[in-house]
């Protein structure tokens, strides 16, 4: 560019700001006179030969009457867009009658006004009264006008004019100019709507799981949040802690000084607060580490003074109780620490946990508002553009207004710097993109380029069983200290944010609570991917008016996901219908139905249930996957994992979204292609197959099971209920089986697993102690438990029952579930009890008296039995006299003592009579004791 | 206003906060006895460990939960009740304070009364809800 094409454009750029502004003062705003001191501040600085000039308002509020100022030369600035002498005259006596502007031996004014003025004789006059003998002020050189700055940067060296045309170029007046904000918001949000739009985007479903949304919000505005870490610390019970470590003479944990870092304020200064604060609770971790090898009721690992042992001893239960609760707060507040510090956040989770709710939701409801920069870019659509990736990303920022990537990540994070807020690039659903294996190598060459720019930052979301695999490079790069890796585990889904999820999805999809049985709401509420897909299959949303969703007392995730496939199939061929002219005779969804089958067919044959080549789909089925593909949650285009070298590196392949309804499909196809006369493809296809062979998931096997079970597949069941595959899902499966589809053999396979009294059989037990009587459950119900325990002996009672109601020591309190049991039976049953129909539980109640009992045969079960036993004595004896008939031998004090408590008849106690001195030899201690108060009082009655 | 919410915490919305001398005479109890010590410990869980919610809405949520009522459902399990009346209580109570209640508190299975919610009211001189 010559020097005065150069020239000509400062000009332009200078006239063009000065008609902004007097249009804006006009109009009364004065907005751009805020950042003329930021504009004009390096424009001043080069042509004035001020290297540190610096504005002096920042920081706060305007500094009064100067607002730029170079300390190394004394010089101060006043820049005005208001062309009165008044002005100047109030502005010079403030300055002189200020004592820290003293220093400054140079007072200036930039008067920026639209049109030059002169000063006439009176203000002359005036100002030299001000000034005399405090301050040289020379009107005619220390006020500058829009032409005299023109003129002097006219004088200056070409550099320095070339310097000043870049400035301004980039500035808001020149042609390079970028409106960051306003392009950064709207990119955002038209990601969020475009996702709302494909269905993807649940606004109100989303829940917050506690941790990751207070991670992301640390990680996106750590100037704010770092704060909230502080306070957290502030509320630590430390002291409480040790004063209880001190009582039991252990070593105390070094305190933690958070106050100290309340006034952190630039981002350097801030990772470097959090890093100090970060090394004193791992220090205060390492400290704690010491108790973790206390255990109750044994010595202690360390020396207790004397005078502390006795407290020690009856407290060493809760050390490692409080040393658990200190290190999970401990840890809660590194890992938020880390998210001050790191500056790629990497959050991956199972399909259906809600990673991309989460983005749009934080994108939406935080980042927006809160002003925080960002761009938000999916996986999916990144994997539709060809060409450089750093390329695409500043395209579709800028519009082409940066050369590089580079560029636009400076301004960029120039931009986040003025704001003291990091710049956040979103990547979401990074494992959607087409070619995962190329994208993996960009991503970490764009990661690696970006980050050289201090404030710019990344939030990438993945789902797991794919991020390892085909993003572990990013874990091995030059940045790999950088990340921050979350996952969101299951549990710590509390059951306050589950039932907000139930209800978000239920609205949502306008699916009837009241339909729903609560068994079955308990269900879906722990199934985040049964709950949408349950949702998509019955909710009236998208469906006509007169839709009656019906009543769902179970659920059976084998017919949801039937229903499912049969809406996604209704919705893809709606669209066929729509755009098709020419429609086959087989009518839409068979078509569809048949590049499905295609593609499990393959899958099958193949024993590969991944990356199916695109090849394998006939060129005429093409339209037709399309439309799948079109519905984004049925299959997708990706790229074969790294490494298999069956396919060329572009070939396109297909997938499914979620690889439980895959299982679900691959279930199906074989069992619709079973011939019961030649069942050796499908055993071979079952079994283990060769070494090294891929196993087919425990998913296909659970669907396989329960495809069995349909009335209409008995052929197959007779085959399959055969097979080793079956037994190994059997449990707990057969509890999702429909109530009618279930069999006598069912009874025998579950007795059989009771009989063998181990973890399993715990299971079961539980399971049926939960279960009605026989009335309601013909085959696995509450009887079958009953009646397996009564043949067994101390250990299955154990197994069986004393596992299935262990008290839960926690930190603060015990657990009772015996009394819990025995709340809810009196809750729910007592007041409606029924003696014929409820018998099962009373006899349950005969096998309970043990749990939870003191020394003197009492127990919360004894006590509700006996209010039972006054209203309905004859049912009470009943199931007491069959208790005497069960083979195990821990109830039978509790069923004699309360025996005696009867009033029986006659018969009764003379067949007890007899009984109880059969008994009486082999009787334990205790049971004696209880049979020989029986024949006291039943003596004692007779006579 | 006292209100026991799901999660076995409390809600208790304060017009000001009381000193710990002002606790123990509400108590009745002396400071340097057994009963005062587990009245100060009470103090402690309530206003030093706990979180003012109002205070953390207004510093870090404000902006992201244009309504009171948004941010409190989002992070705690608000009893149904007072949900639509807790943004007019955010402007009228200085404090909202959210504390599990403690385990010294909590209901005995052989108990006929609630201790905490017989205690809470006393000491912090305002209404169960009912």
């Amino acid at each position: 560019m010559t020097l005065g094409k150069a020239l000509e454009d400062i000009s332009k750029a200078l006239g063009h700001l000065r008609h902004q502004i007097s249009l804006e003062n006009a109009a009364g705003y004065f907005s751009k006179n805020k950042i003329l001191e930021n504009l004009l501040l390096p424009v001043l600085s080069i042509t004035y030969d001020l290297p540190h000039l610096r504005n002096a308002n920042v920081g706060g509020s305007n500094a009064p009457f100067v607002d730029l100022v170079d300390d190394s030369k004394n010089v101060a600035f006043q820049i005005t867009t208001e062309r009165k002498a008044s002005k100047i005259t109030e502005t010079l006596e403030g300055f002189v009658a200020s004592k820290p502007l003293q220093k400054y031996k140079t007072l200036r004014f930039f008067v920026f006004a639209p049109t030059d003025f002169s000063f006439n004789k009176t203000s002359l006059d005036k100002w030299s009264k001000i000034c005399k003998g405090k301050l040289v002020f020379n009107p005619t050189d220390d006020i500058v006008q829009f032409t005299d700055l023109s003129r002097d940067i006219c004088n200056l060296s070409g550099p320095k004019v070339r310097e000043i045309h870049d400035l301004l170029a980039q500035s808001l007046v020149g042609e390079e100019w970028i409106d960051v904000r306003a392009l950064l918001v709207d990119q955002a949000i038209t990601q969020v709507n475009r996702e709302k739009e494909t269905g993807k985007y649940i606004p109100d479903v989303f829940v917050e799981t506690t941790s990751t949304k207070a991670l992301s919000r640390v990680f996106w505005h750590p100037h704010l949040f770092f704060g909230e870490i502080l306070d957290s610390i502030s509320r630590c019970r430390l002291p409480v802690w040790n004063k209880f470590f001190a009582k039991c003479g252990l070593p105390l944990l070094p305190p933690i000084d958070a106050e100290k870092f309340r006034s952190v304020a630039s981002p350097e200064k801030l990772a470097k607060a959090a890093q100090q604060l970060e090394q004193e609770l791992l220090q205060m971790v390492a400290a704690s580490q010491l108790f973790e090898g206390v255990k109750d009721l044994c010595s202690p690992p360390f020396p207790i003074p004397p005078e502390n042992r006795d407290f020690y001893d009856h407290n060493s239960w809760n050390v490692r109780s409080v040393f658990r609760v200190a290190q999970e707060w401990a840890d809660d507040q590194i890992q938020k620490l880390n998210a001050v510090q790191r500056r790629v956040f990497i959050l991956t989770g199972k399909a259906g946990q809600g990673k991309t709710n989460l983005v749009c939701d934080f994108v939406e409801r935080f980042s927006v508002p809160h002003e925080l920069p960002c761009a938000y870019f999916t996986g999916l659509q990144l994997g539709r553009i060809s060409g450089d990736l750093g390329e695409h990303i500043q395209r579709n920022l800028f519009q082409g207004k940066t050369p590089t990537f580079q560029a636009a990540a400076k301004i960029l994070s120039n931009y986040a710097a003025e704001r003291k807020q990091p710049f956040v690039f979103v990547f979401e659903g990074i494992n959607e993109h087409s070619r995962v294996s190329q994208f993996a190598g960009e991503l970490e060459e764009l990661v690696s380029a970006a980050l050289k720019f201090p404030n710019i930052r990344f939030y990438f979301t993945c789902r797991s069983e794919y991020f390892v695999e085909r993003f572990g490079n990013l874990l091995k790069s030059s940045f790999k200290k950088e990340i921050l890796l979350v996952e969101p585990r299951q549990q710590y889904f509390g059951d306050f944010a589950r039932d907000r999820l139930l209800d978000g999805y239920f609205k949502y999809f306008e699916v009837d609570p009241k339909k729903v049985d609560e068994q079955a709401q308990s269900f879906l509420k722990n199934d985040t991917l049964l709950l949408r897909f349950f949702c998509e299959a019955y909710g009236k949303r998208g469906r006509p008016a007169d839709y009656e969703m019906p009543d769902i007392p179970h659920i059976y995730r084998a017919q949801v996901f039937e229903l499912y496939l049969a809406k996604k199939l209704d919705a893809a061929a709606d669209n066929k219908n729509r755009t098709v002219q020419h429609l086959s005779p087989l009518g839409s969804k068979a078509d569809l139905l048949s590049v499905i089958r295609t593609v499990i067919g393959y899958m099958v044959t193949n024993r590969q249930f991944a990356d199916v080549p695109f090849s394998v789909v006939p060129e005429a089925m093409h339209a037709d996957l399309w439309f799948l593909l079109g519905e984004e949650i049925l299959l997708r285009r990706d790229l074969a994992a790294s490494g298999d070298i069956s396919l060329a590196p572009s070939a396109e392949v297909l997938n499914f979204v979620y690889d439980e309804f895959r299982d679900f499909l691959i279930a199906k196809y074989l069992v619709q292609t079973f011939d019961p006369k030649t069942p050796d493809s499908f055993a071979a296809f079952v079994a283990s197959g060769e070494a090294g062979a891929v196993q087919i998931s425990e998913g296909i096997k659970r669907f396989l099971f329960y495809t069995s079970r349909l009335p209409d597949k008995l052929d197959f069941w007779k085959y399959y209920s055969q097979q080793p595959a079956y037994d190994e899902v059997f449990i707990p499966e057969i509890f999702f089986v429909a109530e009618e589809h279930l069999n006598a053999d069912d009874a025998v396979r579950v007795r059989a697993v009771l009989e063998n009294a181990d973890q399993n059989a715990t299971r079961v037990a539980n399971i049926l102690l939960w279960r009605g009587p026989r009335e309601s459950f013909p085959f696995l119900n509450l009887d079958l438990l009953i009646d397996t325990l009564a043949d067994g002996d101390d250990e299955r009672y154990r197994v069986l029952i004393r596992n299935n109601f262990l008290p839960y020591h926690g930190f603060d309190d015990r657990s009772h579930p015996a009394e819990e049991w025995v709340e809810e039976f009196e809750e729910d049953l007592v007041p409606y009890l029924n003696p014929t129909r409820h018998e099962p539980y009373v006899q349950l109640m005969t096998v309970l008296f043990p749990l939870e009992s003191e020394s003197d045969l009492e127990s919360p079960v004894v006590r509700l039995f006996r209010k039972i036993a006054a209203k309905f004595p004859a049912l009470a004896h009943k199931v007491l006299r069959r208790a005497l008939e069960f083979r195990f031998a821990v109830h039978r004090p509790f069923v004699w003592r309360l025996l005696a408590e009867q009033n029986l008849d006659t018969t009764m106690i003379a067949d007890l009579t007899t009984l109880a001195e059969g008994e009486l030899e082999s009787a334990s201690v205790e049971t004696a004791t209880e049979i020989r108060r029986f024949i006291l009082k039943s003596t004692a009655s007779c006579k | 206003m006292i209100y026991f919410t799901a999660s076995n915490a409390v809600l208790a919305f304060l017009k000001s906060m009381p000193t710990r001398e002002e606790f123990l005479r509400r108590a009745g109890v002396r400071e340097n006895s057994y009963a005062g010590e587990l009245v100060l410990k009470l103090y402690d869980d309530v206003f030093v460990y706990s979180k003012n919610l109002r205070e953390e809405y207004r510093k870090y949520y404000k902006i992201e939960y244009p309504k009171f009522s948004d941010f409190a459902d989002s992070v705690s399990s608000i009893p149904p009740s007072v949900l639509p009346k807790i943004d007019n209580y955010f402007k009228r109570y200085a404090f909202i304070i959210h504390f599990v209640v403690p385990y010294y508190l909590e209901e005995n299975s052989g108990s006929e009364t609630d201790t905490a919610a017989e205690i809470l009211p006393v000491l912090l001189n305002t209404k169960l809800a009912k």
